[in-house]
């Protein structure tokens, strides 16, 4: 995926819960380079593999999602399967960890998990949630949105920690050169 | 013809390397009601699944599909009736399917002795059936192999309903063994799908569709099931073979058993030992219990239902063949772990890709291997229906019926029992069964794990005095020490290199050879992927067990008796403890790998059969461990190699059936690498303990060559750790998870060794150029030996090696100092004269038995005038060059190959690293950086719609020459702005890429994107890059099946940017070979005219150039050269970004100094092309094609008098296949890819007004699994017109209803 907008709903008049059953098989948006994905239910394995740019929200994903990961958003409304973002060298992940055990199911040898604080990120996450409940009408992005200081606690950020590291100097390096063009 | 109709093995080809993918599924009534409902809605799915098949040749002939479903009573009451036999009761009688010979004279015997086994297992035969089927539908192919085919009826007189259905399990193994060592004539058509009362299965060689047209029973709505089970077929070869279709008689499998060669071996070594009170003496009868040179799922068919009718329920059987990963699992329920843990003892994994489905006609259900590589999705509905399958959308069901829906996990299982009328969950399941017995406590009293055994009073020390004698033995050099042992133990990883391998084969070395050196890595490539061991270590495991392994039929506490270790390689200390070990069970016995100098080579084959000899002793006597041990090497005695000693043991086990009475432990001198220990364990041994690298360390430790920090202890351990990593390496690269599958798995080809050597000592690995044999093995031991015990000159100093970098006194490099500057003079001052003498440098060494191709000769006659050959313009468009990354090479470098190519009409390839848009616009003086070739490779950098649409050729890279099976990693520092942004990464963060790519984990995934990229890009041709090793060709016949319009195959020397030299040297095979067998199993299947070959690896001249044209490739690539014309000088340092001549680098300082220009490379190709003409000329060719596959027109060179190579037969690569006279030999006809059946045809239409002129459109459609791709060519419409901002938001809308 490169670019454009995919939306995937459950039939009408499906009776099951959305955010338990499985609506996308195992891959979706592998080596993504950009656009959009919302999905009204759960992803299979190796969600958003090698995603580089596609910015996407999902109501739950299983084993090894974000594997291997250099850019773009994901945003996980459920749980996820164990080693998720393995391999994740860039762009972030933010997942609601509601049973309190992402931790344990997320691979941390190049990841960070923090509350989500930055501005930036916070106007990302509820902007891409609020996109979510108005393409696919998810019960489940509205009353996070409803209460949306409760459920903000409850989401972590996922991001390599090179990744970060890079981007805090790079924010350093444009801060000094702005000082220096206002003292320059 | 092969017993399964299979062609035999000739030439390269050998039927064992065929393999499989496909769709399966099941759909049943929880409840068991039995309805004609359930088989036509079976009928459904399988027709649905029909995409994941293939066709072979014979459009109307397919590659197999089948239905297993419960024996429908009162319809075969009707139908014997008809035919003259009354049926007992429901249950009282079992039926079997039986192919038989088509000539009824043939058919009868067979029939004659089916009757024959029934009589003496002393059961009653009801009668036959002579099952209808109507052939109007079959393909040619599928008509003219089909089998005639009975129904066979058994009553069931005295036994109760377990007995009788383990009877005749008795009774077909009794017919599959008597007809296969029968005379008997049409025995290859004979089979039974199977025999039983409770299932059927009817299959063939058909399409989906063909099944209920063939078979009217199914038809009858009084074929009546509670469940069924399909399957539908995509197989590598297009060979006639009715046998081949699932179902089997419990499971049908889409997957690849990586380990199959040691699980088949265990079973049988497990023969002996095995006792079962519910068999008593039918026992025997049953062996052997897998049927060799059967599909890899039909052998596990095999197991999984020994195991069952051993008494185990089928899920149990499951969990033991097919684990979830458990030993890295640390929230796994203690119970459960300690099932596993159990029957780990007694039963290695069956470890690869699986989606299974299976039945005993009771309970169905489904599971997936640990890395859930294969997708399962099941559906279950209000009315207790269930449907599970390998897609999503293959039944249409109401929403509103729904009342779950999922998909199985990794590791998972999902059961249906129609007995209990229910469906169980996986944690149940497998609760329930690891409470059947106390396992965990079992476990706990009596595996003993090494850790926990007391430290020894006295362990071995270093003797300093005789190290170097001991190192030149065992081969040691300094580049060992220097390059390869002490990076290990200072940093804990593998060392890593750069560019490809260009020394000779181990066989063609004048140097004495380590034994390990003969023997290649094997790797997974498209029908299964490789698997990534840092990132998903979970799945990955090197914990095992050690000593005798118990009666797999029995379930007692003592059944788990062994030594537990968390890794294969044992310290001085760990080896100690089980030599000294208080526990009177676990005696050990030592055998000595020395023989005597003094009675030269033939002193070693003796040493070898009294190896084996005493080992039987040994078990004899009661000893639990052997360990062979190559300690006390002096003047006098000399060491057998491990691996020999290890795997001739193994094997005269094995043939005993005794195998699993000991473990096997090796002492060795000789293992110090990676690769050294992958073989050991590959082919039998448990644990390791190389002594002599230790002492090697400590060695160097001691003289202050490892930083300070690092002493003797951490410089062992470090080592340890290195191997560790490197082996969970190697294993991963042909898809295997734990050390315990691995060992025995004999997962190598062996180049160089004669067939007496293999067949004896490392029996089943395959060997095809022949070579040297045990003596000249024995001569290479002793030439190191002398050297080390050379009379009154003691040693003082290894030999350098040079077998990494170049050193004159070192091991020949083809690219040397001279063939470099002589290149490189040529091409700058455009001197053909000066090519010429580069030519012939490179040709001589070759000549002097550096590679494959430097023992043939052409055979000549009638030339030609070179004027009427056609011209250099016209072959230089068959020059490629390689997939070099725009990030391994510089700007400036990997710019001036695509100029140069782009000139000359032949392509360039963009590696894997994308491609800066502003290159695929053409330069103001007509030149163009547009890379012909785009790569499309695991990590997908770069790969954009702009830039798929941008290519004239799509490459998807399988797999790497210098690397195949392992994925890579560009670091930090040479990620700049450029690169970043064309990789969408960020600057200074190190990128990955995947071992698999993950949308491709078989064959039929393989299809799925060759069908996405080509409605892409329709225009572009697809090609598929493989790597050569022992199966590529049915690989690529199952790729050609796929649609690929161009195959690749590599060669082992293929260059790269950096990757671990135990890969670079170790891993794949050359292209001679490669090339050879895809050639011709791509003739012989009729497939050659579909698809154009290319091969790449180390091509140099235009000798090279013609030896591949012969051997059948229309392409060539190359790599090294054209960079060494750029300036490269083989400093072998591009992992480091320090190139010195501005190549493989993105230091601005650097590039500066690149001196290559594109007239340079052009030179190359025309002096390339020139010279492939004069060779022509002298051949008698006038166009190239009429010389591709002329393997005629090769022959081996007389008068080798090489010591070594003498033995090398390379007649099966110059094999011609026997065809008909019209098989096509070369390219003749495009692939028809089914485009116009695209949905997008459809979408491009409707969005007519969005692409003329960007007004709005939306529209909604109905949406099928059918539709394999949606999207993709009206995005290459878009940017096609649009570029890659392509339209405003909300321009096209889609809205599409169903499952896809």
């Amino acid at each position: 995926m490169a670019g454009g907008r995919i939306v995937v709903v459950p039939f009408q008049g499906s009776t099951f819960v959305p955010e338990e059953t499985i609506i996308i098989g195992n891959v979706a948006l592998y080596g993504a380079t950009g656009g959009e994905a919302y999905f009204y239910g759960m992803a299979g394995e190796r969600f958003a593999v090698r995603n580089s740019g596609a910015k996407t929200v999902v109501e739950g994903v299983g084993d090894h999602g974000c594997e291997y990961m250099t850019g773009g958003v994901v945003v996980v409304l459920g749980k996820t399967g164990r080693n998720f973002a393995a391999g994740m060298s860039g762009g972030v992940a933010f997942v609601l960890n509601e049973d309190g055990g992402f931790e344990r199911r997320c691979n941390l040898s190049m990841v960070e998990l923090e509350p989500v604080r930055d501005k930036a990120d916070l106007a990302v996450l509820k902007n891409m949630i609020e996109q979510h409940a108005r393409y696919t009408g998810s019960a489940k992005a509205k009353k996070l949105l409803e209460q949306w200081d409760q459920s903000l606690q409850k989401f972590l950020r996922v991001m390599s920690v090179e990744y970060k590291k890079v981007l805090e100097q790079r924010k350093l390096q444009k801060a000094a050169t702005r000082e220096a063009a206002v003292h320059g | 013809m092969h017993p399964n109709g299979l062609p035999d093995a000739q030439g390269l080809y050998d039927p064992r390397f065929e393999k499989e993918a496909c769709g399966i599924g099941f759909v049943a009534n929880v409840k068991g009601n039995k309805s004609h409902d359930i088989v036509r809605k079976g009928l459904q799915v399988l027709e649905n699944l029909a995409h994941r098949g293939a066709v072979g040749c014979d459009p109307c002939t397919g590659d197999g599909a089948g239905i297993l479903i419960q024996v429908p009573h009162e319809f075969l009451k009707r139908a014997c009736a008809e035919s003259g036999i009354r049926l007992p009761g429901a249950g009282a009688y079992g039926v079997g399917m039986v192919f038989l010979p088509s000539e009824a004279s043939q058919r009868s015997p067979c029939e004659a002795l089916i009757e024959k086994i029934i009589r003496e297992e002393g059961q009653r035969l009801l009668g036959w059936r002579d099952l209808p089927v109507k052939e109007a539908h079959l393909g040619d192919l599928a008509r003219e192999s089909r089998p005639y085919i009975r129904q066979v009826f058994i009553a069931r007189d005295a036994l109760n309903e377990a007995e009788f259905e383990r009877k005749l399990y008795v009774i077909r193994k009794r017919i599959e063994n008597a007809v296969r060592q029968s005379a008997l004539e049409g025995r290859g058509s004979f089979y039974i799908p199977s025999l039983s009362a409770y299932t059927m299965v009817y299959k063939g060689l058909l399409l989906p569709n063909q099944i209920p047209l063939f078979y009217p029973d199914l038809a009858d709505e009084s074929v009546v099931s509670a469940l069924a089970v399909v399957h539908s077929r995509f197989s590598t070869n297009t060979f006639p073979t009715w046998s081949r279709a699932h179902p089997y008689r419990y499971v049908c499998h889409n997957g690849e058993i990586n380990t199959l060669k040691g699980n088949i071996n265990w079973m049988r070594a497990r023969e002996g030992r095995m006792s079962s009170d519910l068999f008593g003496d039918d026992l025997k009868k049953l062996y052997p219990i897998i049927d060799e040179g059967q599909s890899d799922s039909a052998c596990l068919d095999n197991a999984l239902e020994f195991l069952v009718m051993g008494g185990r329920s089928l899920p149990h059987a499951m969990m033991m063949l097919i684990p979830e990963a458990w030993s890295g699992d640390p929230h796994m329920d203690l119970d459960r772990r300690g099932f596993y843990e159990y029957h780990a003892a007694m039963q290695e994994p069956w470890d690869g890709p699986a989606a299974l489905c299976f039945t005993d006609g009771k309970l169905v259900g489904a599971t997936l291997d640990r890395n859930g590589l294969r997708p399962a999705r099941y559906v279950v509905t209000k009315d207790d229906f269930v449907v599970l399958a390998s897609e999503t959308g293959v039944l249409p069901i109401r929403p509103e019926e729904v009342r779950t829906k999922g998909r199985l996990q990794p590791g998972r299982m999902f059961l249906v029992d129609t007995v209990q009328g229910r469906i169980i969950g996986d944690e149940e399941i497998k609760a329930d069964i690891a409470s059947r017995k106390p396992y965990r406590q079992w476990v706990s009293t009596n595996r003993i794990n090494l850790e926990d055994l007391p430290e020894p009073l006295n362990v071995l020390q270093p003797d300093h005095a005789t190290l170097r004698q001991r190192q030149q033995a065992f081969g040691y050099t300094i580049e060992d020490l220097k390059m390869i042992m002490m990076p290990m133990a200072t940093t804990g990883e593998e060392p890593v290199g750069s560019m490809g391998t260009d020394t000779p084969l181990a066989v063609l070395s004048d140097r004495p050879q380590l034994l390990f050196k003969y023997f290649k890595q094997l790797f997974a490539q498209v029908t299964n992927p490789p698997i990534d061991p840092i990132r998903e270590q979970l799945v990955m495991s090197l914990v095992t067990s050690i000593g005798p392994k118990a009666n797999l039929l029995g379930e007692t506490p003592e059944s788990c008796r062994r030594i537990k270790v968390t890794q294969p390689i044992l310290t001085n200390a760990d080896l100690e403890k089980i030599r000294t070990i208080s526990d009177g069970f676990f005696k050990s016995r030592a055998l000595s790998m020395l023989f005597p100098v003094a009675e030269g080579p033939r002193g070693m084959a003796l040493a070898v059969e009294r190896l084996c000899r005493q080992t039987s002793e040994a078990i004899r006597e009661g000893y639990k461990f052997v360990i062979l041990s190559d300690r006390g090497i002096n003047a006098e005695s000399a060491p057998v190699p491990s691996l020999l000693a290890i795997s001739a043991v193994h094997h005269h086990l094995i043939r005993e059936c005794s195998r699993t009475e000991v473990g096997l432990i090796i002492e060795t001198g000789e293992a110090r690498e990676v690769h050294h220990f992958a073989c050991l364990i590959g082919y039998g041994a448990g644990t390791i303990n190389p002594y002599l690298a230790f002492e090697t360390l400590t060695d160097t430790v001691r003289d202050g060559y490892l930083p300070e920090t690092i002493d003797a202890a951490t410089a062992e351990s470090k080592f340890i750790k290195a191997v560790n990593k490197g082996l969970l390496k190697i294993f991963s690269k042909m898809g295997i998870s734990t050390v315990q599958s691995y060992c025995g798995a004999q997962i190598f080809e062996a180049i160089g060794l004669n067939a007496d050597l293999v067949e004896r000592y490392f029996t089943g690995t395959a060997s095809r150029v022949q070579g040297i044999g045990i003596e000249i093995l024995a001569e290479e031991v002793l030439r190191r030996h002398a050297v080390a015990y050379r009379p009154n000159v003691p040693i003082r100093q290894l030999e350098y090696g040079g077998e990494y970098h170049y050193r004159i006194q070192g091991e020949r490099h083809n690219w040397n100092p001279e063939t470099i500057a002589t290149l490189q003079s040529a091409a700058r001052n455009n001197s053909y004269a000066t090519f010429k003498e580069f030519s012939r440098l490179v040709n001589d060494e070759s000549k002097q038995h550096s590679n494959l191709r430097g023992l043939f000769e052409f055979r000549t006659g009638a030339p030609i005038p070179l004027e009427e050959v056609e011209p250099s313009t016209k072959i230089v468009k068959r020059f490629t060059t390689g997939a070099m990354s725009f990030g391994a090479l510089g700007k400036e470098a990997h710019e001036t190959l695509a100029i140069a190519m782009n000139r000359i009409g032949g392509k360039s390839n963009t590696g894997e690293g994308g491609e800066d848009p502003e290159r695929f616009i053409p330069l103001p003086n007509g030149d163009s950086k547009n890379s012909a070739i785009k790569q499309v490779a695991s990590a997908r950098f770069g790969v954009t719609t702009h830039y798929l649409v941008n290519a004239k050729e799509l490459q998807i890279k399988m797999a790497q020459g210098a690397k195949p099976g392992e994925g890579g990693q560009l670091p930090g520092h040479k990620v700049d702005e450029t690169i970043a942004r064309l990789r969408f990464a960020t600057p200074g963060v190190q990128l990955i890429s995947p071992p698999p790519h993950h949308d491709i984990y078989s064959i039929e995934d393989l299809a799925q994107l060759i069908y996405d990229l080509k409605n892409v890009n329709p225009k572009a041709a697809i090609s598929v890059k493989l790597v050569a090793e022992v199966g590529v060709g049915t690989v690529a016949a199952g790729v050609v099946k796929a649609h690929a319009d161009k195959i690749l195959i590599s060669g082992d020397s293929g260059g790269t940017g950096a990757s671990p030299w135990s890969s670079i040297k170790n891993a794949g095979i050359p292209w001679e070979l490669g090339l050879a067998e895809t050639h011709q199993t791509l003739v012989m299947n009729n497939l050659r005219g579909r698809v154009r070959i290319e091969t790449d690896g180390q091509l140099k001249t235009g000798r090279d150039v013609v030896v591949a044209a012969l051997l059948g490739a229309e392409e060539f690539g190359f790599s090294t050269a054209p960079v060494i014309v750029e300036g490269c000088i083989m400093m072998r340092k591009c992992h480091l970004n320090t190139c010195p001549v501005g190549i493989a680098t993105h230091d601005p300082v650097l590039r500066k100094k690149f001196a290559g220009q594109p007239e340079h490379v052009v030179n190359y190709f025309f002096f390339l092309a020139e010279e492939v003409r004069e060779i022509m000329a002298q051949l008698g060719f006038r166009t190239f094609e009429e010389m591709i596959g002329r393997s005629d027109k090769l022959k081996a060179r007389k008068a080798v008098d090489h010591w070594k190579a003498q033995g090398v037969d390379l007649s099966q690569i110059l094999y011609r296949p026997e065809v008909p006279a019209d098989t096509a030999t070369h390219h003749v006809q495009a692939q028809d890819h089914g485009l116009q059946n695209a949905l997008d045809h459809k979408l491009i239409g409707l969005a007519g007004p969005a692409l003329q002129s960007k007004q709005r459109v939306e529209v909604e459609l109905p949406i099928r699994n059918v539709h394999r791709t949606v999207g993709a060519m009206l995005s290459g419409e878009i940017t096609r017109r649009y570029g890659p901002e392509g339209l405003p938001e909300n321009t096209i809308h889609f809205r599409f209803t169903g499952s896809a």
